[in-house]
C-alpha cells in the first residue's frame, strides 16, 4: 500500500520510498457494538511523524491505542479491519501482543512514573522486557536521559524518588523508560497537553531529534503543534457521533480545505 | 421549627448509641486491663502453666498461639493473594467478579465452630492427623481468607489503572505484570488485612478446640500427628468454666489481658496500613 502523500525528511529524502512501518486498513472500532470509529485507512512511514488530529471524543486515543493492542486492556471494545506491522497483520493468530507492545511503545497524556527512583523507573520495561545483563542497566539509563536531555538534570538524584521531579522531567523520564525498552514507533497520546510551555518546547524538541532515529505517532488537539511537528496528519471529525476519517494527508492541506 | 428537632433528635439518638457502645467496650478493656495487670508478672509471661492453671504462667499458650496465627498467615497469604488477583485482573466478566465477592462474604459469615468441624472431619479424623497445631493452623487460615482477600482486592484496585496500562505498554507479559505491579503495590492491603485477620483468630476458640489445642501437657510441637499446641483462647475458656475456684481467677484475668493485648498490638499495626491503603485510593 503507498502512502497518499510524499513524506520528506530534513535532507529531503522521500519516506514514501521504503516499505511503510505501519498500516491501517478499514479499521473500524466497536463499544459493545456500537461504532466508535468507522473505516479508517491510512499508512505510516519509517521515520515520519504522523499526526491523529480531531475534535475531543472522535475517538483519537482509541485509535492510536489500538495501534499495539493496548486497547484490547478494555474488553469491552472491539476492532474489525486490520493494522499492519512491517507487512504483518498485528491480529494475525500467534502474534506475540507483547513483544509487539514493545515495539510500538507509548507515552500518555499524564506523566506516569512509579513510585520508585528515578534509576528503576527507567529500567522498569528494560529489566523485563530485554535480555541485557544487569551490569549494563547503568550504561542504558544514561544513554536513555540523556537522549531525553534528562541527563544532566537527574544525575545526582538517580536513586531519588521520581515523584518529586517536575511534571515536565517526569513526562521526559516516562519518554526515557520507553527508549530504553528500544521500540520501532512511539505512539504519543497529548504528551504536552498537561505541561506548562517551557516543558511543552522541551519535549516537542525531543520529538523533533527522535523523528531521526524512530518513527512516532502523535495525537494531538494543538494544531500549532501539529504543524510544527507533524509530516502528514489523519485529520479526524464525528459525523452521527462516529469517527471518520476527513483527510489524510500534510497538515496545511486540510486547514486551507478549512474542514 | 419541626427540621430542627428532628435534626437534634437524630444526633442524641446516635451520641447516645456511640456513647454505649464505646462505653460497653471500654468498660470491658477497663476490666481486663485493671483486674489482668494486677496478676500480671514476667513470671506470668516467661514460666509454664501449674496446678491445672491455678499457678505457673502462659509461656506456652503464648507459644502456642503465635504458631497457630503464624501457620494461619503462611496458609492464607498465597490462597488471599490468588483469589484477590483472580478477581481484579483475570476475571473479565463483572458477573463473576460480583459471584466471587459474594462468595467471599459468605465464607466471612460462616460460623467459626463450623470451620472447627470441617478441621475435625477432614484432618483429624479423616487424614487421621489427630489434634495437630497444623490442622489448627489451616483452619484458622481458611477463617481469615476472606478478610486478607477482600483487603488485598481493594488495594489492587486502588493501584493506578495508569500503572497497568504503562506496563503493558512497555511490553511486559501479564505474569510480569502482576510480578511488578499488582503484588508489590497490594503489599499494603496484604499485611492490613492479615494483621486484622490474625486479630481475629488469636482469640478464637472454637475452630481449635478439637482440632489443634489441649488444655495441659505440650509444649512445643515436633511434628504434625498428635501434636497439639496450648493456646490463650482455649486456656481463658477451661479457666473461665473453673472460675468457681477463687484460685483461677487472677490467672484467668491475667490470661485475657495477654490476649487482649497481643490482639491490640496487632490491630494498632495494622491501622496506618490500611490508612495508607485509602489514602492511595483516594
Amino acid at each position: 500500500m503507498k502512502l497518499e502523500e510524499p513524506v520528506t525528511d530534513k535532507s529531503g529524502a522521500n519516506l514514501t520510498t521504503s516499505k511503510p512501518v505501519l498500516e491501517v486498513d478499514s479499521l473500524s472500532i466497536f463499544a459493545g457494538g456500537r461504532p466508535l470509529l468507522q473505516r479508517i485507512s491510512f499508512s505510516i512511514a519509517v521515520h515520519e511523524v504522523f499526526g491523529i488530529i480531531g475534535p475531543s471524543g472522535v475517538g483519537k486515543t482509541t485509535l492510536l491505542r489500538t495501534l499495539n493492542r493496548l486497547l484490547e486492556l478494555d474488553s469491552e471494545l472491539s476492532v474489525t479491519g486490520d493494522i499492519r506491522f512491517h507487512g504483518k497483520s498485528n491480529f494475525a493468530g500467534g502474534t506475540d501482543v507483547d513483544a509487539l507492545r514493545a515495539k510500538i511503545g507509548m507515552i500518555f497524556q499524564q506523566p506516569v512514573v512509579f513510585p520508585t527512583t528515578v534509576y528503576k523507573n527507567v529500567i522498569f520495561g528494560l529489566r523485563h522486557v530485554t535480555p541485557l545483563p544487569k551490569k549494563q542497566y547503568p550504561e542504558v539509563v544514561e544513554q536513555a536521559l540523556k537522549e531525553v536531555s534528562l541527563w544532566n538534570q537527574v544525575k545526582e538524584r538517580l536513586h531519588e524518588s521520581a515523584e518529586h521531579l517536575s511534571l515536565g522531567q517526569q513526562q521526559r523520564l516516562c519518554l526515557a523508560r520507553t527508549l530504553a525498552v528500544d521500540p520501532e514507533v512511539i505512539l504519543m497520546d497529548e504528551p504536552t497537553s498537561a505541561l506548562d510551555t517551557q516543558s511543552t518546547q522541551a519535549i516537542e524538541q525531543l520529538i523533533y531529534r527522535l523523528k531521526e532515529t524512530r518513527t512516532i505517532v502523535l495525537v494531538t488537539h494543538n494544531l500549532a503543534q501539529a504543524k510544527r511537528l507533524t509530516h502528514r496528519v489523519a485529520a479526524l471529525t464525528a459525523k452521527d457521533n462516529i469517527g471518520r476519517l476527513a483527510h489524510l494527508g500534510p497538515i496545511h492541506e486540510w486547514t486551507e480545505e478549512g474542514a | 421549627m419541626m427540621r430542627h428537632w428532628s435534626n437534634a433528635l437524630f444526633f442524641l439518638i446516635t451520641g447516645a448509641c456511640t456513647f454505649v457502645g464505646l462505653g460497653l467496650l471500654l468498660a470491658i478493656l477497663a476490666a481486663i486491663t485493671f483486674k489482668g495487670l494486677s496478676s500480671l508478672s514476667w513470671d506470668f509471661l516467661f514460666k509454664p502453666m501449674k496446678e491445672a492453671g491455678a499457678s505457673g504462667g502462659v509461656f506456652y499458650n503464648i507459644i502456642g498461639t503465635v504458631i497457630l496465627i503464624g501457620t494461619a498467615l503462611i496458609v492464607s497469604s498465597p490462597l488471599a493473594f490468588a483469589l484477590a488477583l483472580l478477581q481484579q485482573v483475570y476475571l473479565k466478566k463483572r458477573s463473576l467478579r460480583r459471584a466471587l465477592t459474594l462468595f467471599l462474604y459468605l465464607i466471612n459469615g460462616i460460623p467459626s465452630i463450623l470451620f472447627g468441624l470441617f478441621g475435625l472431619t477432614v484432618f483429624v479424623q479423616f487424614f487421621d492427623w489427630g489434634k495437630s497445631w497444623l490442622t489448627g493452623g489451616i483452619v484458622l487460615g481458611l477463617m481469615i481468607l476472606p478478610t486478607m482477600a477482600v483487603a488485598i482486592s481493594e488495594r489492587i484496585h486502588a493501584i493506578p489503572q495508569a500503572y497497568f496500562e504503562t506496563a503493558a505498554g512497555l511490553g511486559l507479559r501479564p505474569a510480569q505484570i502482576v510480578w511488578s505491579i499488582f503484588i508489590p503495590y497490594s503489599l499494603n492491603g496484604w499485611l492490613s488485612g492479615s494483621l486484622l485477620g490474625l486479630a481475629r483468630a488469636a482469640g478464637e476458640t472454637a475452630p481449635i478446640m478439637f482440632t489443634a489445642t489441649v488444655f495441659s501437657g505440650a509444649t512445643v510441637p515436633d511434628g504434625v500427628q498428635e501434636s497439639p499446641v496450648l493456646s490463650l483462647p482455649y486456656h481463658i475458656f477451661i479457666l473461665a468454666q473453673e472460675s468457681y475456684n477463687p484460685q483461677m481467677i487472677p490467672n484467668l484475668w491475667a490470661s485475657a489481658f495477654v490476649l487482649v493485648a497481643m490482639v491490640m498490638v496487632l490491630s494498632l499495626f495494622s491501622l496506618p496500613w490500611r490508612k495508607r491503603a485509602f489514602e492511595a485510593k483516594r
